[in-house]
């Protein structure tokens, strides 16, 4: 899943390892969502997109999941 | 955390429990690989295999003392966690990290289902050689396949 995780956290000048440290994941799980390899649960994204202050949609690209429903 | 912290403290001992028992354990088998005990008190059908002199009895040795090695040193890393917060977070984090459970689950689940079709074919190779191979390993294939299918209940009944 696109995620605009890496752009909101380099806007917010903090490393990989601050994030995760803050949402509780490891630096790893980071990573890969912001390689788009791993699609984070709901708990993990509500922590995420309350850390950056923002609605679940601004922060995960959920379109691909309204192409499937359409 | 403090939650996990009465867990970490319950492995603890779980690991010092599991190392003295092993380290009894290892005392025991050392006792009767040097005295040969095992001839005189088992039939010697059973007791054959104690003959076999270094390797079963090297096995045995080497069994315990990887356990009472792994229980150690689980031990200790569970005593470093307990007094130092940062390390206890960082544990905390790297066994509760969602990408890591699922790359657990994943694994497990092919591993099964490798194995047992590795198994399938060993047996079938087995049965050209060695009919006690081949027991062993269907004895094998129907306990693995006890097991997953006894948790798979459990699982389905628990979420």
């Amino acid at each position: 899943m696109k995620t605009r995780i890496q752009e909101l956290r380099k806007a917010k000048r903090i490393s990989q390892e601050e994030l995760a440290l803050a949402v509780g994941v490891t630096r790893q799980t980071i990573t890969s969502l912001e390689c788009e390899k791993y699609t984070a649960s709901l708990v993990l994204a509500y922590k995420i997109s309350k850390y950056f202050g923002l609605p679940i949609e601004e922060v995960f690209d959920f379109s691909e999941v309204q192409d499937i429903e359409n | 955390m403090e939650k996990f912290r009465k867990q970490l403290k319950t492995r603890m001992t779980g690991y010092i429990i599991t190392a003295v028992l092993s380290a009894i354990l290892y005392g025991v088998f050392a006792f009767l690989d040097m005295t040969n005990a095992l001839g005189t008190v088992l039939p010697s059908s059973i007791s054959g295999a104690a003959e076999e002199g270094d390797f079963t009895s090297g096995f045995r040795t080497g069994f315990c003392s990887a356990i009472v090695g792994f229980a150690v040193i689980k031990a200790i890393f569970c005593a470093a966690a307990l007094k130092n917060e940062k390390k206890l977070k960082a544990m905390y984090i790297k066994e509760t990290d969602e990408r890591t459970a699922l790359i657990i689950q994943k694994t497990a689940s092919s591993s099964f289902s490798v194995t047992i079709m590795a198994l399938a074919v060993a047996s079938v190779v087995a049965s050209f050689f060695s009919m006690t191979v081949l027991y062993t390993l269907i004895a094998i294939i129907f306990f693995i396949v006890f097991v997953r299918t006894a948790f798979q209940f459990y699982y389905t009944r628990k979420y």
